[in-house]
């Protein structure tokens, strides 16, 4: 893949990606970071990409923000961080209440979440992306998206 | 428009919000350029070092190292070429006479 190639997917998919990766991580700075680090080697060549790319990004995401948090020496509990949602009506206090609440779910429930309404993933693939079965991952979803009402309204 | 309930508007309703956009990858050449940036740094320092080292080592009278000067010098003009000799070994070789000195510890022998 050259380099219009992956600058060409940062356009289209970095703002998933990288609310993917704040799910993962909750720190903003570092889901960047991680994001960065998916594409450099992208076009680097030292990933070689699948052929279903979507998906394939959204994996390689996951691995290296596991990675990330695997390098921590202990995984500190993050202050919010910054804001990775941008609310419709352009408040930030909307946004920033909606991403504490999502801090609330579970990470399970919270990614699946995140890979299906931002991502827009089928089940199918946020399930390949997780490595769980699409049951699983609906059922995480509708767990998710009523306790997150519940909390949010 | 329809009307949407229960889970599916709230799911609508969380679609209104937009990841937002992150900011452009680093350059990609400057990131590759990072490790060469700093093994030429730090052999310019070394360099640095290196001049000023020797910069500050006393200059001696430089005798004629060529061996081609010594050569002329052993033909045409003996007393030259003794005198000559007798500069470059004070110039390159260690005093032994020094206290402490070779000379002085083979003589305890």
């Amino acid at each position: 893949m050259n380099r219009d190639d992956a600058h060409r997917l940062y356009d289209e998919h970095g703002p998933a990606l990288l609310a993917y990766a704040c799910a993962l991580l909750r720190d903003p700075s570092a889901a960047e970071d991680v994001l960065h680090q998916v594409f450099l080697n992208v076009i680097r060549g030292r990933a070689a990409v699948a052929q279903d790319v979507k998906p394939y990004l959204f994996r390689a995401v996951r691995n290296t923000a596991l990675n990330h948090i695997r390098g921590q020496a202990r995984e500190v509990e993050l202050a919010d961080g910054g804001v990775w949602l941008e609310s419709p009506d352009g408040s930030t206090e909307t946004a920033l209440a909606l991403q504490s609440a999502l801090k609330t779910l579970p990470d399970e429930q919270r990614e699946v979440m995140v890979l299906k309404i931002w991502g827009e993933l089928t089940f199918e693939e946020a399930a390949s992306v997780i490595g769980i079965s699409p049951n699983t991952a609906a059922s995480r979803y509708r767990y998710g998206l009523a306790k997150l009402k519940e909390i949010w309204q | 428009m329809t009307m949407k309930s229960g889970p599916e508007e709230f799911e609508f309703r969380l679609k209104q919000f937009r990841p937002r956009r992150p900011a452009t990858i680093p350059d990609e050449r400057l990131q590759r350029l990072r490790g060469p940036i700093w093994v030429a740094v730090a052999a310019a320092i070394a360099a640095v070092m290196l001049i000023a080292t020797w910069m500050k080592t006393p200059s001696s009278d430089q005798p004629p190292v060529d061996t081609t000067t010594l050569t002329t010098l052993a033909l045409e003009r003996p007393d030259e070429f003794d005198a000559a000799l007798a500069r470059i070994s004070r110039a390159s070789l260690p005093d032994v006479t020094q206290p402490g000195g070779a000379l002085h510890q083979l003589a305890k022998f």
